[in-house]
């Protein structure tokens, strides 16, 4: 991996009173929390509960309708989201390579992809994918991309039990002491991780 | 098989109505009221070995041309300002619609008065082609997947990355078609130009000497000439963009929400 994944030192995330409204919906209502640096969470909440309006207001997508933010200014954030957000066109190592850049190479890309991807599959665009397979491509290049904090908004989604544990495997080691934020609707998951649970409910 | 059945019955349409044209030529038997199709090959081989013929192509193509590629980067460099600046859009929406209602004639004798005939099928094409591109690189940067653009944000992704993955392939399909109809329009508008104008030397200049001599087959040759130069004009900008287009993310995301 880069040099600067194992370097980089993030600070403290604090999160103070921090609302969020949607037209007819609060979905966040004055949330206090600390994101250590280095640890790792797991936010277990149901569906529509903010899960995800937390993760884009930490990564700077969306603003809180009030409340302040301290440690995320100058972080970089590496993202599965709910949806893919693949480049359709491009095959799976060239999606990674795309946020990743040059930080890795496409022979080490495939040299990793190998216990997800078979190796006809490496050539093929992206939307010939499986869905588990282009969650997995979707973990992927947020692990090989470097950055400070990994916010992961279900990332197991349509994954099978085995490749639920090859992909919690990856994750810890890739992560390189990166601050971890998961989103999930299993325990279990948080378990494996070794992360501290959220609970997104009051 | 199916490829040399589709060839078999295109072929077959064309001749039928070359048959057709003929068979009108021979029952009306005027030659200034309608040429044949033999006589217009005639007329058209025997000027197409000529360098006065290729001189008056060459001046006629290359205006048009110029001023096809001048509205084409002008279009995407004013829809890219616009797509930023929404401001600008609205700055600029009085003049695309002035440019679009504004009958080409009237801009055909305002350009001779201010520039003389000589460039005038620069200035009417460009007129012709910059709002179709205007509009069509305006709507396909604005319907670029914005959760691309949000992936791209968060991963740092550097600006010439965004166009090169996001844009381009977006405005791919919007670019395209709009090239499609703006080579055509703007091809008929230059000649239509240089027959109001008459520049020395020009297509525009056959035409209407056809018109002034009655000269029925060579008003065809000249249209001939138009028709295929202008196919191979459009093939060829066509493929220079499909080559451009690149294979980003051309499609959306393909899971549910």
């Amino acid at each position: 991996m880069t040099k600067r994944n194992s370097e980089s030192l993030c600070p403290d995330i604090l999160l103070k009173n921090i609302s969020k409204s949607y037209p007819g919906k609060t979905v966040l209502q004055n949330l206090n929390q600390t994101f250590l640096s280095g640890h790792a969470y797991c936010i277990m909440a149901p569906s529509g509960t903010g899960k995800t309006t937390l993760l884009r207001i930490l990564c700077g997508l969306e603003k809180p309708d009030c409340g302040q933010i301290t440690g995320t200014e100058h972080l970089r954030f590496s993202v599965v989201f709910q949806e893919d957000r693949l480049l359709e066109g491009l095959s799976a190592i060239e999606n990674i390579r795309f946020s990743a850049g040059k930080n890795i190479a496409a022979e080490e890309v495939q040299k990793l992809i190998k216990d997800f991807l078979s190796e006809t599959d490496f050539k093929k665009s992206v939307s010939e994918y499986s869905g588990g397979m282009r969650r997995k491509v979707c973990l992927l290049r947020a692990l090989l991309t470097p950055s400070d904090m990994l916010l992961l908004d279900e990332p197991f989604s349509g994954l099978d039990e085995d490749s639920r544990k090859k992909a919690v495997a990856l994750i810890q080691k890739y992560r390189n002491g990166r601050t971890l934020l998961v989103s999930t609707h299993d325990s279990r998951d948080a378990a494996r991780l070794d992360a501290e649970i959220i609970s997104l409910i009051s | 098989m199916k490829k040399i059945l589709i060839w078999f019955k295109k072929t077959f349409v064309v001749l039928f109505w070359l048959c057709v044209w003929q068979i009108l030529y021979l029952l009306i038997d005027n030659k200034i009221l309608l040429a044949g199709p033999l006589e217009t090959l005639k007329v058209f081989f025997r000027q197409a070995v000529t360098l006065k013929f290729w001189q008056t192509v060459l001046f006629s193509f290359s205006r048009i041309g110029l001023g096809f590629f001048l509205a084409f980067f002008a279009g995407l460099f004013t829809a890219s300002v616009s797509c930023k600046w929404n401001w600008f859009d609205e700055f600029l929406s009085p003049v695309i619609q002035f440019m679009k209602s504004i009958p080409v004639a009237s801009f055909v004798i305002l350009a001779l008065i201010w520039t003389g005939a000589k460039n005038l099928s620069v200035f009417i094409s460009f007129l012709v082609v910059y709002p179709i591109l205007y509009i069509s690189t305006l709507t396909g940067l604005k319907n670029t997947d914005q959760k691309l653009l949000e992936m791209a944000q968060v991963f740092g992704i550097p600006f010439h990355k965004k166009i090169f993955f996001l844009y381009r392939p977006a405005l791919y399909p919007h670019l395209y078609s709009a090239c499609k109809s703006a080579l055509g329009m703007g091809l008929k508008s230059g000649i239509a130009a240089e027959v109001i104008g008459v520049p020395s030397g020009s297509v525009g200049e056959g035409l209407y000497s056809s018109k002034i001599y009655l000269d029925t087959a060579g008003l065809f040759s000249w249209t001939l000439t138009i028709i295929l130069l202008s196919t191979i004009f459009e093939k060829l900008v066509l493929f220079i963009l499909k080559k451009c287009s690149g294979k980003g993310a051309i499609s959306h995301d393909k899971t549910k929400q």
